[in-house]
């Protein structure tokens, strides 16, 4: 066994245990998307479309640019640990590879890991620049370059975050601040180059400015204080639930944007009940957690129904950033509001009372919803 | 007084205690058994957290279910798991908050931190620690609110000199009921009048 074959080996051996306790970790997701990791795969190539058409529309570029770019960090990002094989690190350094082949045996892992999403823009590349051939050739260079630029753009930009989602400097800026301020000018955005020029100064200045490291000195005592903790060193469920949202309300803001007005306030309740299941399944992973330290908790002065009624506070002050997001995309109403509310309660007494089957309960709370809307629109 | 009344547990088709009755009115009992015999899980539900399939467990006469009685009551076992993402120091902190026992001073100088030698490790995370100063913070978090009754699984396994002398001279001078699983018979060597229990497939025995 070579050594590329055995980082391989170890790759998918860590990317196994991963998938497993992704599972654990995120059931509500993985319960509500059963096929959403295959589908995943499918949305990069969806998003080769409008991001390699120079003629895109501001808007539709800017929110399928950001998503697609987030989704490719978060997806090297949650393979961070298998890539660089944590678990075998000491004995992995221990072995007399001679750097070269260790530097290129890990960009191999790399590409190799974010498969669809660098192939794809790739493949988009060889094929355009194969097309404008004669036209590279011929002299006419600027027209070349105008067709090419947004997907040789997205290549290297899906590049750079492949890489820095292995390191430490964090897209805070880039895929966070930025887009989420520049949200009420993405009509105005009216050309590729702006937006991947904004972005590549983003980036310049989060690589400059460092976010401080976290501290715990003036966090809640208590036990929130579990909780929170628990989430701030074990980052990787709420980066998935972040990442889930955010990619709801820029595919749902794309999608509702785009349809015939008359289509917008079903397609705004669906994008209600799915925000409002991701948000309340936040309290199977406090639930987990309780399970894990279950004798400890236990020995512990309260009982397990106070401890519950904190997980569920606890549960909605850490959606209340998610909230403030869904608000800042301005895509419910104030009925939609409500039934996400309903969604929300229906999905956390579903977890509550049958953690099996919780699901059916928001199922039900929709269709009561849907049936007394109906019958008051009658 | 730690008493089992028809006290019996099953690990799936696996019977660990029949019909145990037991009354256990002495301040100092060591348990002894085989690998595997039981000794951890009869402290987990001497502890009450972990119900027995049948059965009540009492200390002086209040069951050990009721939350209530949690503070007076304090458990060191392996099977126990601590939040390995707290730091020694926020481990403390929450546990002596949790039982309304934070000491005046900082942890530095918190009187068993001292006594165990786990200064140096206040700002390591729990998942961490190595086996004895995992082991140390889980005895000072039972030993913290000073409870009536103590239950310690393997508590000398994987300490240093210091830590267990310091150890035993807590064990001759603690006030309350002290129940200890252990493998080493020389636990309470000093003290005459410990009750030793061995724990076998037949149940549990004086020895």
């Amino acid at each position: 066994m070579n050594y590329w074959q055995f980082r391989r080996q170890l790759y998918q051996h860590a990317l196994k245990q991963w998938l497993e306790s992704l599972t654990q970790v995120s059931t509500g997701i993985v319960a509500l998307f059963p096929m959403a990791l295959y589908a995943l795969l499918l949305l990069p190539l969806l998003a080769l479309g409008v991001l390699a058409d120079k003629d895109s529309q501001g808007e539709s570029f800017f929110y399928t640019l950001w998503g697609y770019l987030l989704l490719a960090y978060c997806w090297i990002a949650m393979q961070k640990e298998a890539l660089q094989a944590a678990d075998y690190a000491l004995y992995d350094r221990s072995l007399p590879v001679p750097v070269w082949q260790r530097g290129a045996t890990e960009l191999g892992l790399l590409l190799y890991a974010a498969n669809v999403f660098v192939i794809g823009p790739a493949a988009v590349l060889l094929a355009m620049v194969y097309g404008h051939f004669t036209e590279l050739v011929s002299g006419e260079l600027w027209v070349s370059v105008t067709q090419l630029y947004p997907v040789c753009g997205l290549l290297v930009l899906t590049l750079y975050y492949c890489q820095s989602a292995k390191g430490k400097v964090k897209p805070w800026l880039s895929l966070g601040l930025v887009p989420l301020i520049a949200m009420p000018w993405a009509a105005w955005l009216h050309a590729p180059w702006l937006c991947l020029l904004g972005l590549a100064m983003a980036i310049l200045v989060e690589r400059t400015v460092r976010l401080p490291a976290p501290s715990f000195a003036g966090l809640p005592q208590g036990f929130w204080r579990l909780f929170l903790q628990q989430d701030i060193i074990h980052t990787k469920p709420t980066l998935l639930r972040a990442v889930v949202v955010l990619l709801v309300l820029v595919i749902g803001a794309t999608f509702v944007r785009q349809i015939d007005i008359s289509a917008k306030a079903p397609a705004s309740l669906l994008l209600a009940f799915v925000l409002g299941v991701v948000a309340a399944t936040k309290l199977l992973e406090l639930q987990s957690v309780r399970r894990h330290y279950h004798y400890y908790l236990h020995s512990l002065p309260i009982s397990p129904r106070d401890c519950t009624v904190q997980a569920l506070g606890y549960c909605l002050v850490y959606c209340l950033p998610g909230l403030l997001l869904i608000v800042k995309f301005g895509l419910l109403s104030l009925s939609q509001w409500g039934f996400f509310l309903l969604t929300y309660a229906a999905t956390q007494a579903g977890i509550l009372l049958r953690p099996g089957y919780y699901l059916i309960f928001p199922l039900v709370a929709a269709l009561m919803y849907l049936g007394s809307v109906y019958l008051v629109n009658r | 007084m730690l008493s089992f009344t028809q006290v019996s547990h099953h690990f799936g088709t696996r019977t660990l205690f029949r019909e145990l009755t037991l009354s256990l009115p002495e301040s100092r009992v060591v348990l002894t058994g085989a690998n595997g015999s039981g000794k951890t899980t009869l402290l987990l539900i001497a502890a009450g957290i972990l119900p027995p399939s049948q059965g009540v467990v009492s200390f002086n006469q209040l069951n050990v279910a009721d939350i209530s009685l949690r503070r007076q009551i304090g458990i060191s076992a392996s099977k126990v798991n601590l939040p390995g993402f707290f730091t020694v120091t926020d481990m403390l902190a929450f546990h002596g908050r949790q039982f309304n026992c934070v000491p005046d001073c900082l942890w530095a100088d918190y009187r068993w931190v001292n006594a165990f030698g786990l200064t140096p490790f206040l700002n390591t995370r729990v998942e961490d620690l190595s086996l004895g100063n995992y082991k140390k913070l889980s005895l000072i978090l039972a030993l913290m609110h000073s409870p009536e009754l103590l239950l310690l699984d393997e508590p000398t396994n994987g300490l240093d000199d210091k830590t267990r002398s310091a150890l035993e001279e807590c064990f001759e001078t603690y006030a309350g009921q002290l129940i200890i699983a252990s493998h080493e018979p020389q636990v309470f060597a000093s003290n005459c009048s410990v009750r030793h229990l061995h724990l076998d497939a037949s149940g549990v025995h004086d020895r």
